[in-house]
């Protein structure tokens, strides 16, 4: 009892901490940043977290770092609570190198990152090279390319990528490891010379037809009703699909920034966007044919649309559209969240099997997307999944290798600090506690972890801190946090395997965002939850 | 410290070269000679005899020496020349001209001291001429002879009648008379007025009524005629230029004396104030003039956007600097207390403030339209309804616009008698001898007095007022400048030192000839360019220019890449990545070896001084090797890289391919921009791009490759820019055709090879796939083109543009001329070679350019 009473009063103390971590506390439905108080965590030589090593010793030595941290703060020796780090960086679960730098003058700002068959890892740079990784040795490739942002090696020796003004095929025909033939594939579309015309790729279906995605131009004057995004010239803000027979034609319509697409197993297509106009918050939109996703520019040259993009009202917009299947809250995980991948390794990167990652165009994190089909329509949640600070800035690409290890390249040049270069993240075969699924049900939902855990604490509703907002569909930059709540979890019943939790809720709203923070759940060998937040699109109720 | 050392410096070795140049100067210095050479040119029954201010001259086939001379003349100089140094002296001119000097041969002579007698004589054959007269001698290595040592004693009577003949064309042409009275001349050009189409929008019609009864009353320099004789026209006409308004709304422009004083120093500063000046155009009554500060700002952003006669050139400032500028002739301070500038201005004259205008405007247009104004004034949705008046060639003296009391209907102009004079003595010559040729040199001599040249510029025969730092002589400037740069800072508003406050204006299209008369009266030859550097000559020239013990430290006054450097922004040097892209070769090695014979009074030290040539020339070359790379150069010792990384790509062993955004350039954009550009660099930096979307070569070019720096810094937008100077530009439309120039070619673009460090383009025309090499021509700058396909039966075309500044020759078969190709987009005359044989067919096109057709 009078440890229950402790227990208690130690979440009264730690709760408060984490919502003024992640903004909360000043505000309701404000977007505010957190990377500078997570930029300020990372410096932070003491942290509060109470970390699951010392979590795994009892509950005096808890309680003794609790009344530290607190004389500390009382004392103004350090600042706020802001060290209780929510993410996971680099730990005994996953481990973070970097390769080494080829030798170019040119940096490995990395555009496009993919496996050949064979092993080989092919970067394509953004000042246009290409650079095979095999045998831990890089290899010049290819060069001389406009920007490429998407390689895929096809076969051996042949590498299609993506050019600003072109998709091209590069050929090594003499097999010395250099491309010697540069052939077009296609340069059907139309291009303009504006910075953010972004030619963005590259993947294959099953039956070889080819896809990838043109960035809107950055346009000063307001051309579509969008602040900044707009296309001067047609083609801009689609994705495109080249047959195999070399057939360009418009795939899907209303994009904004799709940077990376990625094909499922099953041959679906999905792309990242990041906020902007018309544009929430970043998100995850699963492409289908000749759909619509909701930024207008696209319009004025997609057959049969007979209206004015920039009159065509946000309710009629809304009609066409195709929402994202999940949203991911700014600055909560990315920033400027980019190419999903599905974890292709079948474990042997973890628990994520079948999973997706993405990397993220500004900020030191990778995020992991839980999807589920609810009806014909997918949904799902966003989990932080691994951050470090001062190193993972501008992960702009992620490809799983024969290995099993997730690779990520790395640029930001131009809205960041300019990294570059290639980082591998390996499991270390030690299973992490995490919320591997979020899956909803008529009333609630249903948590998967990936260990069973402690029972007392898992059944117990009030560890589970769950809100809800929405985001509203406007022409204007991104949108706030909307009308965000506190939901009562009524209860949270624990599976026989202790692997599952149902929390049941009073109501579930449809077209809203929830936010789960779980606290103290851990697993048998005293492990927290590695992290524990999430993000849950809850487009369609679960009938 | 160090800044004023580098100046001391400098000012020492100036002072000791320029007396090591003129060493053997008598102690007392004759009296300084009278400019120019007596000149007297012939041609059939033909004879005219005048001062000629310069001496050389380059012509085009067709061309002469005096329009009133035909291309076919006889040339005879007269005049001294003035030796200050007794030696051998070695005299030549192009072209074969026959020099005498004290009626001696003067090919190889020794010459004393003084002033000698000079004659040239020399036989214009058909065809591009050129004359440009030479000297050298034991004591310094060939040079054109500088104009300060030519000059005249005796004058014949006919050289005043000239003059006086000249005076009246250049006014006929500055009064526009040629609008009303046609003239037949090839050569002459006459004046635009200000577009009136929103004239409502700028000057008030009060002012408008008292301008049209005199515009002499207002400025003394006016062009402009009275032509309405009443009062009721007047104001009729003002009411209806009143109603020509644009739809801009009229920004608060503040007047206030802040404002007004900012304004001084501009117009005291960046050049103004060197046309308008004391004895100058007069600017008193702008505020009456002008409708608003705004209206008058917006005009001086580009005033040539309004008035084509480009008289007023943009001096290219900024909106706030023609704020400041319209509330100083508004709000007029004194001069302020340091200036040199010398000028006077009173911003309201009331008796253009008084007029009552409310009247007929309908009346207004048709009196516009039916009393010749719109012979010179365009107005959009207007058009002229006056009667013709008679040819200039039978204009009578003393009569019409001419007589001292012209009479009603005749344009009154208020001439002087001077002016009446000149204007009948050259209607009179122009009927004895019509003018019959274009001269440009001629024309060069009427230019620098029409645009004010000379109001900042020394020229031949002209001082300007007042000395001017950095303002280059423009005498020498064709010899000194390439013809692509002349034409870039008159064209294209290049400006090789922009920190300058005093600034070379921007004078619009009606400019463009003096590009080209620059380089006729230089009387240079083509540009021999060097061979491409040797590494060792790069190492060797970017040693010299850097900083350090034993190196010339070139950085410490010039501007490298836009770099700071230590010389203040008066006495600093020129931008030396674009030295060679400016300078002619041979116009450097004679500045590097002894430049205070080229500009006595320049700060740029003599390094060579009295060196032979077998020393100076080594480094010389060196220097220029390295500065050939233009902006691909190494960074010199001592300065720092800018923060934003440099890409000048540079092609040293391999080709370089390189797909980019290639922004266009060029005069008027003649360099068209290519979006999705494969730009290919050859070692020795012979350069092209081939156009995936048009499926050809555009164009090529030598001494640089591609700058990716602004495509690859920051966010990127992978524009690359030429470096280095085009060669051949080629016109839209396919360079094969199979059978028939009829049918417009299928052409696709594959892709290209690298194999073999080799750049092949592969794109197929009507389904036949070409492979096309490109390489450096084996002599000097141009393009080899090699094809190689299957024509599979068919009769294969190449077809190319005719060019006089290009040659093209094939390896297989010769060009013919034919009519423009169907599918080639711009009406270019056309030539064509037609390839034999029917299968694998294999064959070069060599494309040189020339230097202007020859």
């Amino acid at each position: 009892m009078s440890m229950a009473m402790k227990e208690n009063t130690m979440n009264s103390v730690t709760f408060p901490l984490s919502r003024v971590l992640r903004g909360e506390g000043r505000g309701e439905g404000t977007n505010v940043s957190t990377c500078e108080e997570r930029h300020f965590a990372a410096r932070c030589p003491l942290t509060l977290t109470l970390s699951p090593e010392y979590r795994g010793e009892g509950t005096r030595w808890r309680r003794a770092s609790v009344i530290v941290a607190m004389l500390l703060l009382l004392s103004g020796f350090i600042a706020a609570p802001k060290a209780v780090a929510a993410d996971a960086g680099p730990d005994q679960y996953y481990t973070l190198d970097r390769l080494p730098d080829p030798d170019t003058n040119l940096k490995l700002e990395v555009g496009g990152l993919n496996f050949a068959a064979d092993g080989t890892l092919y970067a394509g740079t953004r000042r246009g090279e290409v650079w095979a990784w095999k045998d831990g040795k890089w290899k010049r490739f290819a060069s001389g390319l406009a920007e490429c942002l998407g390689t895929l090696p096809i076969k051996p020796g042949v590498v299609l990528v993506t050019q600003r003004a072109e998709v091209t095929r590069l050929i090594d025909t003499d097999g010395d490891g250099i491309a010697d033939r540069y052939e077009k594939i296609t340069n059907d579309f139309a291009y303009s010379g504006n910075y953010h015309e972004f030619n963005f790729g590259l993947v294959m279906d099953k039956a070889g037809n080819l896809y990838g995605s043109l960035n809107l131009g950055h346009t000063n004057h307001d051309p579509w009703g969008g602040q900044y995004m707009g296309a001067d010239v047609k083609d801009r803000g689609t994705v495109y699909t080249i047959s195999p027979d070399g057939k360009y034609s418009t795939f899907a319509w209303g994009l904004r920034s799709p940077n990376g697409l990625e094909i499922s197993p099953d041959g679906e297509l999905f792309c990242a966007e990041s906020q902007g106009e018309f544009t929430a918050t970043d998100c995850l939109q699963h492409l289908q044919k000749d759909r619509f996703y909701g930024h207008p520019a696209s319009l004025s040259f997609k057959p049969g649309f007979t209206g004015n993009p920039r009159t065509t009202t946000i309710a009629e917009l809304a009609k066409m559209r195709t929402p994202p299947i999940v949203w991911f809250p700014y600055k909560r995980v990315g920033q400027s969240v980019n190419q999903p991948r599905f974890d292709i390794t079948a474990g042997k990167f973890g628990p994520f099997a079948g999973q997706i990652f993405c990397g993220d165009d500004i900020g030191p994190i990778l995020t992991r997307v839980f999807l589920e089909k609810v009806g014909d329509d997918y949904q799902g949640a966003c989990f932080p999944f691994l951050r470090k600070q001062n190193v993972l800035e501008g992960a702009n690409r992620i490809a799983f290798g024969p290995d099993g290890a997730m690779y990520t390249g790395l640029t930001n040049r131009g809205w960041a600090t300019g990294t570059h270069g290639v980082y591998k993240i390996a499991w270390t075969g030690k299973m992490p506690l995490e919320i591997q699924k979020w899956e909803i049900q008529s009333d609630g939902f249903l948590l998967t972890f990936t260990e069973p855990v402690n029972e007392q604490a898992a059944s117990n509703p009030d560890n589970y801190h769950l809100l809800n907002f929405h985001y509203e569909y406007h022409k204007t930059y991104g949108c706030d946090e909307l009308d965000k709540a506190p939901v009562k979890v009524l209860s949270a019943k624990v599976s026989a395997d202790r692997k599952s939790v149902h929390l049941a809720l009073p109501e579930l709203r449809s077209v809203w965002i929830y936010q789960l923070d779980v606290q103290n759940v851990t697993a048998d060998d005293g492990a927290g939850i590695r992290n524990s937040t999430g993000w849950y699109t809850l487009n369609r109720l679960k009938q | 410290m160090s800044r004023v050392f580098s100046r001391c410096l400098c000012a020492i070795v100036v002072f000791a070269t320029t007396s090591a140049a003129f060493a053997a100067d008598p102690p007392a210095r004759p009296k300084s000679l009278d400019p120019g050479l007596i000149a007297t040119y012939s041609s059939g029954q033909r004879k005219i005899v005048r001062l000629a201010l310069s001496s050389n001259f380059v012509l085009q086939a067709g061309e002469s020496i005096h329009p009133q001379i035909g291309p076919d003349f006889t040339l005879d100089y007269d005049g001294v020349i003035r030796v200050l140094q007794a030696g051998d002296y070695a005299f030549s001119a192009a072209d074969g001209a026959a020099i005498t000097i004290d009626s001696a041969p003067a090919a190889k002579i020794h010459l004393a001291a003084g002033d000698h007698a000079l004659h040239v004589h020399y036989r214009r054959k058909p065809g591009p001429a050129r004359l440009q007269l030479t000297w050298s001698s034991d004591a310094f290595p060939a040079e054109p002879i500088p104009p300060a040592v030519l000059g005249h004693s005796a004058v014949p009577p006919e050289v005043g009648a000239s003059a006086t003949i000249e005076r009246g064309r250049l006014l006929a042409e500055e009064l526009n008379c040629i609008a009303c009275h046609k003239s037949e001349s090839p050569a002459m050009v006459g004046r635009g007025a200000p577009d009136l189409s929103t004239i409502g929008s700028r000057v008030n019609p009060q002012w408008v009524v008292k301008w049209l009864e005199d515009p002499r009353h207002f400025r003394a320099h006016a062009t402009m005629p009275a032509l309405l004789a009443s009062e009721q026209d007047r104001r009729d006409v003002a009411t209806y230029l009143a109603s020509l308004k644009d739809t801009t709304t009229t920004r608060q422009v503040s007047t206030n004396d802040d404002a007004a004083v900012s304004g001084r120093d501009i117009f005291e500063n960046v050049g103004c104030a060197n046309c308008h000046g004391k004895d100058g155009v007069e600017l008193n009554g702008q505020a009456s003039k002008w409708k608003s500060p705004d209206a008058l700002s917006r005009f001086l952003l580009d005033p040539t956007a309004v008035d084509p006669s480009c008289r007023m050139p943009s001096m290219m400032l900024t909106r706030q600097q023609t704020d400041s500028l319209a509330a100083f002739l508004f709000n007029p301070p004194k001069p302020d207390d340091k200036s040199t500038a010398n000028w006077s201005i009173a911003s309201h004259l009331a008796d253009f403030e008084q007029a009552s205008v409310d009247a007929d405007a309908a009346r207004g247009k048709t009196l516009v339209q039916s009393s010749g104004c719109l012979k010179c004034h365009a107005i959009s949705g207007a058009s002229s309804t006056a009667t013709e008046a008679v040819a200039l060639s039978r204009v009578k003296p003393a009569a019409g616009c001419l007589a001292s009391q012209p009479p009603a209907g005749a344009a009154q102009y208020h001439l002087t008698n001077d002016e009446r004079a000149a204007l009948t003595a050259y209607v009179r010559s122009a009927s004895e001898q019509p003018e019959v040729a274009a001269a440009p040199t001629f024309s060069y001599q009427e230019n620098i007095q029409r645009f004010n040249c000379v109001a900042c510029h020394t020229a031949e025969g002209f001082v300007p007022k007042q000395a001017l730092d950095g303002v280059p002589p423009l005498a020498i400037a064709g010899q000194k400048l390439r013809p692509e740069w002349i034409h870039a800072v008159l064209e294209d508003k290049q400006r090789v030192r922009p920190w300058l406050r005093l600034r070379m204006p921007h004078f619009g299209p009606a400019v463009k000839p003096v590009a080209d008369e620059l380089i006729a009266v230089s009387g240079a030859g083509p540009v021999e360019e060097a061979a491409a550097p040797a590494p060792t000559a790069i190492r060797d020239g970017r040693k010299m220019v850097s900083n350090g013990m034993g190196n010339f430290g070139c950085i410490t006054c010039h501007s490298f890449n836009g770099a700071a450097v230590a010389a203040p922004e008066q006495s600093r040097g020129p931008e030396l990545t674009l030295m060679v892209s400016r300078v002619r070769p041979d116009w450097f090695a004679r500045w590097m070896r002894e430049p205070a014979r080229i500009v006595p009074t320049t700060l740029m030290p003599a390094f060579f001084s009295e060196k032979p040539a077998s020393e100076s020339m080594p480094v010389i070359n060196a220097m220029w090797g390295y500065l050939s790379m233009g902006k691909s150069m190494p960074l010199p010792d001592g300065v720092t890289p800018s923060r934003q990384q440099e890409f000048a790509l540079t092609p040293i062993d391999v080709p370089l391919v390189q797909r980019c955004y290639l922004d266009g350039g060029g005069v008027d954009g003649k360099y068209r921009a290519i979006p999705r550009a494969v730009a290919v660099g050859l070692p020795g930096l012979t350069c092209y791009v081939f156009d995936p979307d048009l499926c050809q070569i555009c164009y090529a070019w030598s001494g640089g490759f591609v700058n990716m720096t602004a495509g690859w810094n920051g966010r990127g937008d992978t524009h690359g820019k030429r470096l280095g100077t085009p060669f051949y530009n080629a016109p839209p439309g396919s360079p094969i055709y199979f059978d028939s120039l009829e049918k417009k070619p299928q052409m696709d673009y594959i892709g290209y090879s690298t194999a073999h460090d080799q750049v092949e383009m592969v794109y197929s025309v009507d389904g036949v796939e070409i492979h096309e090499r490109d390489s450096a021509s084996p002599r000097g700058v141009g393009l080899v083109r090699t094809f190689e396909f299957d024509p599979a039966g068919k009769q294969v075309y190449f077809v190319t543009q005719i060019d006089p500044t290009i040659k093209f020759s094939s390896s297989n078969g010769s060009f013919e001329p034919v009519p423009t190709p169907n599918g080639w987009e711009t009406p270019e005359r056309t030539q064509a070679v037609k390839i034999s044989g029917s299968s694998k067919v294999n064959f070069s096109i060599t494309v040189t350019p020339t230097q202007d057709g020859k």
